[in-house]
């Protein structure tokens, strides 16, 4: 794993023991190495700035769409907790995604139909009777925090089971796999209550919000978004950060050298597996107003390994690697399919490729190690550049 | 009652017994070493004892509950600890992560989730004690193979465990490593129950006070060293053979 970052404080006085601090935070401002950590702070707070002046700048069909990213980002800082950081290769996100929008996506249905009205698509399949598993999702109190509460109950359970029995690396990933699989069969084969291969669509409310108002709705929701998104990264930074992102990172390298040190490294993964199915259930809440349609298809097996896809090409272990990643490469996606409507898959393919075989570490190494190679220029750096060189080298490493 | 009581182990793969109804007593505050040929069952042993493997049949009772069944992580809230052959660390981790995980095992996973704040004293202590306090913010993969050795001692001192297992500690080190790890488990060892597997007779002969002789998963004799190298058998199947190549 070549994580930079962390390297950066290799090499500070020694001797200065109660100095030390936690290689993955901002070393305090007279450490001599901080640069690094400080350009990687402006890059988050200019990056911050840019998200908040965006509905100035974009068009509404634009802001739709980076409202859009901004629900997958989340997914995507989940998945790299899970695998970036837990070395969990989760090829089944689809699903929790699948779920927050589910939940969010019937709870609307049953808002916009009224009190004792049935959605309008269980007319059309000639049902009847509310299906029992609506009940609960009348209510908004209980609506809301189903959407996160579900997936990871669902993932918690999932994870004590096959962590407890050791289940890792590929059987894992698979395991998670046939999960996206059987899931959209189940939705698939519940027309009537679920809406089946059409899932739900034609939402007019979102808590308030005029969604064929587009003109407002638009910029509000993208504020939701944007604000959940930093919410899931400023979890996802402490958790990271925490002592238990540091047992995470060894159970995802040593397994079982955690458990001699008396930690249970099953239940770690197992909360790890959770939160990052919470965000990715949060990501579908959002994203059934935002694109206005929930539907088996885009939580299956295909989308789920796309989102994996953010994070490799993103960079792993890095949270804002994740973010990027997902922003970047739906970008592309985006644009490519509309220049290039049938070649743009290829596009994606030739992309995953090349970073994973030229940068494991992803857009974030190549922009971390852009910066340390442009620091070498900057005028205070040449003086001590031969005496810090070794050391950063060596980090790397 | 002894610290540690193994009673008629017997660890069974596919036929082949590793561990052939092994019993054993080990006192609390003893330095015990465990020696035997290639194959004896040392290590298997040592990994009955700290759970990594349960054992076909038979016993082992640690300050009076039973181990044989319970999981790594349990044994080592009971305060047994243990080192790996080969140095197993956490190379993305610095040197002060890895033992402060060591030494924060029994904290609650609500405090698990809050930040590392700079060096607890026990990290410190341990880090002094094994000589890494100039390496403190290194990566452990940066280490040397002997410094990685040390790096695990301080992680299980940082356990801060009754009984400590190691299993061939100075192997792969300098004969001036092998010095200061010696000095090391001397030191460690006037306040806790240590039990090393070993294979260099020098460091046995130097720093060992009593002497487990096992051959193919028996125990073959116990005592101190020199009863133990007066043993007929034992030079046969163990010193004996090494004696004669070294004169040789």
């Amino acid at each position: 794993m070549t994580d930079s970052i962390q390297g950066d404080v290799v090499g500070t006085d020694a001797a200065n023991l109660d100095l030390h601090v936690d290689p993955a935070t901002p070393p305090p401002a007279q450490n001599k190495f901080s640069g690094f950590a400080r350009g990687q702070m402006g890059l988050i707070l200019s990056a911050v700035v840019l998200l908040l002046i965006a509905p100035s700048l974009l068009s509404e069909f634009r802001l739709d769409l980076l409202a859009k990213y901004a629900c997958f980002a989340m997914i995507a800082i989940g998945i790299d907790l899970a695998w970036g950081y837990g070395g969990m290769l989760v090829l089944g996100q689809g699903v929790f995604f699948g779920m927050g929008g589910y939940v969010m996506g019937m709870y609307m249905k049953l808002a916009e139909a009224g009190p004792g009205n049935l959605p309008d698509f269980m007319t059309w399949s000639g049902v009847e009777e509310l299906p029992l598993i609506w009940e609960p999702l009348k209510y908004a109190w209980l609506a809301i925090p189903l959407v996160i509460i579900m997936p990871m109950l669902f993932a918690f359970l999932l994870g004590s089971l096959i962590f407890r029995r050791r289940v890792r690396g590929p059987y894992f990933a698979i395991l998670s796999q046939a999960l996206a699989a059987a899931f959209v069969i189940l939705i698939i084969g519940q027309q009537g209550a679920t809406g089946g291969t059409n899932g739900l669509t034609n939402f007019t409310n979102f808590f308030g919000i005029d969604l064929n108002d587009t003109a407002s709705s638009t910029s509000s929701l993208y504020y939701i978004a944007i604000i959940a998104l930093g919410i899931c990264y400023v979890i996802g930074r402490q958790l990271v950060r925490s002592r238990f992102g540091r047992l995470l990172i060894a159970s995802r390298d040593q397994e079982e050298r955690v458990r001699f040190l008396g930690y249970n490294p099953a239940t770690i993964k197992t909360i790890a597996y959770a939160v990052a199915a919470g965000m990715a259930g949060l990501a579908g809440a959002l994203f059934v107003p935002i694109v206005g349609i929930i539907s088996p298809a885009l939580m299956g097996i295909v989308p789920s390994i796309e989102m994996v896809i953010w994070v490799a090409i993103g960079g792993r272990a890095t949270l804002w690697g994740a973010v990027v990643g997902a922003l970047v490469v739906n970008w592309a996606k985006t644009g490519l399919s509309e220049k290039f409507p049938s070649f743009w898959t290829y596009f994606l393919g030739l992309l995953f490729i090349v970073v994973v075989a030229y940068f494991p570490a992803g857009l974030a190494g190549l922009i971390k190690s852009t910066i340390g190679k442009l620091k070498e220029f900057t005028p205070s750096g040449p003086s001590k550049a031969p005496a810090d060189k070794p050391a950063t080298e060596g980090a790397a490493g | 009652m002894a610290l540690l009581e193994i009673r008629n182990i017997i660890m069974n793969f596919d036929g082949f017994h590793a561990i052939d109804d092994l019993s054993m007593d080990v006192e609390e505050g003893e330095v015990r070493f465990l020696i035997g040929p290639n194959g004896a069952g040392k290590t298997t042993c040592i990994d009955v004892i700290s759970g990594l493997i349960n054992p076909t049949s038979g016993t082992v009772t640690f300050d009076g509950d039973r181990i044989d069944s319970t999981s790594e992580f349990d044994i080592v809230k009971r305060g047994i600890g243990r080192t790996f052959q080969n140095p197993t660390v956490f190379d993305d981790l610095t040197v002060i992560e890895n033992i402060d995980l060591a030494a924060s095992f029994r904290k609650s996973l609500f405090k698990l989730l809050r930040q590392r704040k700079g060096v607890s004293a026990e990290v410190q202590s341990a880090m002094d004690t094994v000589g890494l306090s100039d390496q403190g913010d290194r990566k452990a993969g940066e280490l040397s193979h002997g410094q990685k050795q040390w790096l695990e001692i301080a992680m299980l001192l940082a356990l801060d465990p009754r009984m400590l297992l190691l299993d061939e500690p100075v192997a792969g080190m300098s004969k001036e490593e092998r010095t200061q790890t010696g000095d090391l488990v001397t030191e460690i060892a006037k306040t806790r129950t240590v039990m090393i597997v070993e294979h260099d007779m020098d460091f046995v002969r130097r720093f060992a006070t009593g002497v487990t002789v096992m051959h193919d998963g028996k125990i073959l004799t116990e005592g101190t060293i020199d009863e133990v190298q007066a043993n007929e058998e034992v030079q046969e199947v163990y010193l004996g053979r090494s004696e004669v190549e070294e004169v040789a």
